[in-house]
């Protein structure tokens, strides 16, 4: 028989802007966690890229076997130069057999035959090696030796990416904007409904606070509850969309191992809960103004 | 405990009230009397800081109503219980927690609500119903509820507009007894009421309002 609560003081009625609103949140969630899931996948995908490609250099040395300016062939001399410079991970030169098969679609069975140029694939660490004292070793063990830079072809697909990311963000911000602003409206139309019953409590001596405590609180628990169907909702759309992007995303064991993937389905609750108890919160205070 | 210095009230450019002065001591017990539309419950709410005054001053419980900022007000407020004519329960709340709502406001224990409470709904005789919403109740038991929830935290200033107007006689008295026993432990009380023998029967100060003005016998 006792309510102990403001808002059970308040016993605001259900009513159907609430239960609206709920709802709005749940879909709102729901639309925010594929976004920042779908963002942190492209992150993921944008740092694989970023460590694999992107960290890989291929110097070609024209004939690797002729004698080098400095000492031994030019093959030799270009990798102990390249062991020697700071930046460098990693360096081995291609197999000459590994070098034909992957000519072999363009130059047939010729390519066994053909003088090719060796190649060399570098692992860069971090920072790379500064390109001019790359340059001036390649010239000097090497001359007509040529390093061609994988990242500079990766860069533009991770602007991309990064791009897409910062998209996805702003879409989750934009959503709890929209969330907000859907609790202020839902909250709102409730004050309205109950002008009568704030009437008698601003009359009795309820403060502004106890009346936004019991309405904040609320929609607090209503956004919630909404938002955690929503982001329920939202995984097993994560896990088609996973399956579906399964042949660029090296396979969806990979992506479903990713918890920042579900992360945001399963955390968003919780900054739902406090925007909408700042909006109502907020919403109530400004309201009621209106009352001396 | 009351002091009105030429205060009034407007509404949308319309004056309700004008030119109010008097001044209502601390304990006293006074009638409010005049004819319908005379401007009693304008008056009442101005007495209970529900409004500000647009012209004049006015002073309630030592403080100016004028000079209190946002936060001060509920505070007042609660010194202050009010019966209002047409009582104004809480639909969706039981008796009880009608009742309970002052002392809520005022951050009271719920073990001393729990007693508090049961004590003053047993004293308007409605103990066997304090689980029931006001719809459930007639028009005297709402306005019984009405009454103990003005006095159940014990206010310093209590208002009623024709808090007997549904009662039976024998329920009025008694309301009217509990006003009066109140107002000897010092609450001042003021009663807005259009039965003649009320006054007659509890002699008391008299304000008499016509056309929003205390008239010349007031």
């Amino acid at each position: 028989m006792a309510s102990r609560h403001p808002e059970q003081a308040l016993a605001l009625p259900r009513a159907r802007s609430d239960l609206l609103a709920a709802a709005l949140v749940g879909a709102m969630v729901f639309l925010a966690s594929l976004a920042l899931a779908g963002g942190i996948a492209v992150g993921q995908f944008a740092a694989r890229w970023e460590r694999g490609a992107g960290a890989l250099l291929l110097v070609q040395v024209p004939d690797p076997a002729s004698p080098s300016p400095e000492e031994g062939a030019r093959l030799e001399a270009v990798l102990q130069g390249l062991r020697g410079l700071p930046g460098v991970a990693r360096a081995a030169p291609l197999p000459a057999a590994r070098l034909a098969e992957l000519m072999q679609p363009w130059l047939g069975s010729a390519a066994a035959n053909l003088p090719l140029p060796a190649l060399i694939e570098v692992k860069l660490a971090r920072p790379g090696p500064d390109p001019a004292a790359l340059e001036a070793m390649l010239a000097r063990t090497a001359p007509g030796a040529q390093a061609e830079d994988q990242g500079a072809h990766v860069a533009p697909l991770l602007a991309f990416a990064r791009g897409l990311t910062a998209l996805a963000a702003c879409v989750a911000l934009m959503v709890g904007v929209v969330a907000a602003a859907m609790v202020a409206f839902a909250v709102h139309a409730a004050l309205a409904a109950q002008r009568a019953t704030l009437d008698v409590l601003h009359t009795l001596g309820a403060t502004d606070r106890w009346v936004a405590s019991a309405f904040a609180r609320r929609a607090g628990r209503q956004a919630f509850l909404g938002s955690v169907i929503g982001g329920l909702v939202s995984l097993p759309v994560l896990a088609g969309l996973a399956a579906v992007s399964e042949p660029v995303s090296a396979g969806v064991a990979g992506l479903v191992a990713m918890p920042a993937l579900w992360l945001p389905a399963l955390l968003l609750p919780v900054p739902a809960w406090a925007v909408a108890r700042l909006s109502a919160w907020l919403t109530v205070h400004r309201w009621l103004r209106r009352l001396w | 405990m009351l002091r009105f210095a030429d205060a009034g009230l407007a509404y949308a450019g319309v004056t309700i009230l004008s030119g109010l002065s008097f001044a209502l001591e601390p304990g006293s017990f006074t009638w409010l009397v005049g004819p319908t539309g005379a401007g009693k419950s304008s008056l009442l709410r101005l007495m209970s800081a529900g409004l500000p005054p647009t012209a004049g001053h006015v002073e309630i419980l030592d403080r100016d109503v004028a000079r209190l900022n946002r936060r001060e007000r509920p505070g007042l407020r609660r010194q202050i219980g009010i019966v209002w004519q047409d009582f104004r329960l809480l639909a969706h709340l039981s008796a009880f927690d009608n009742v309970a709502l002052p002392l809520r406001l005022a951050g009271r224990a719920e073990a001393r609500i729990a007693e508090d409470v049961a004590e003053m709904l047993d004293w308007v005789g409605l103990s066997a119903k304090m689980g029931s919403r006001p719809a459930a109740l007639s028009g005297g038991e709402q306005q019984r509820v009405a009454v103990a929830r003005a006095v159940v935290p014990g206010p310093r200033l209590l208002l009623a507009d024709e808090p007997t107007g549904n009662l039976d006689p024998d329920t009025a008295e008694r309301i009217v007894k509990l006003f009066q026993e109140m107002n000897r432990l010092g609450t001042g009380v003021v009663v807005a009421t259009h039965s003649h023998s009320l006054l007659r029967r509890y002699p008391a100060g008299v304000l008499r309002l016509e056309s929003g003005r205390l008239s010349a016998d007031g």
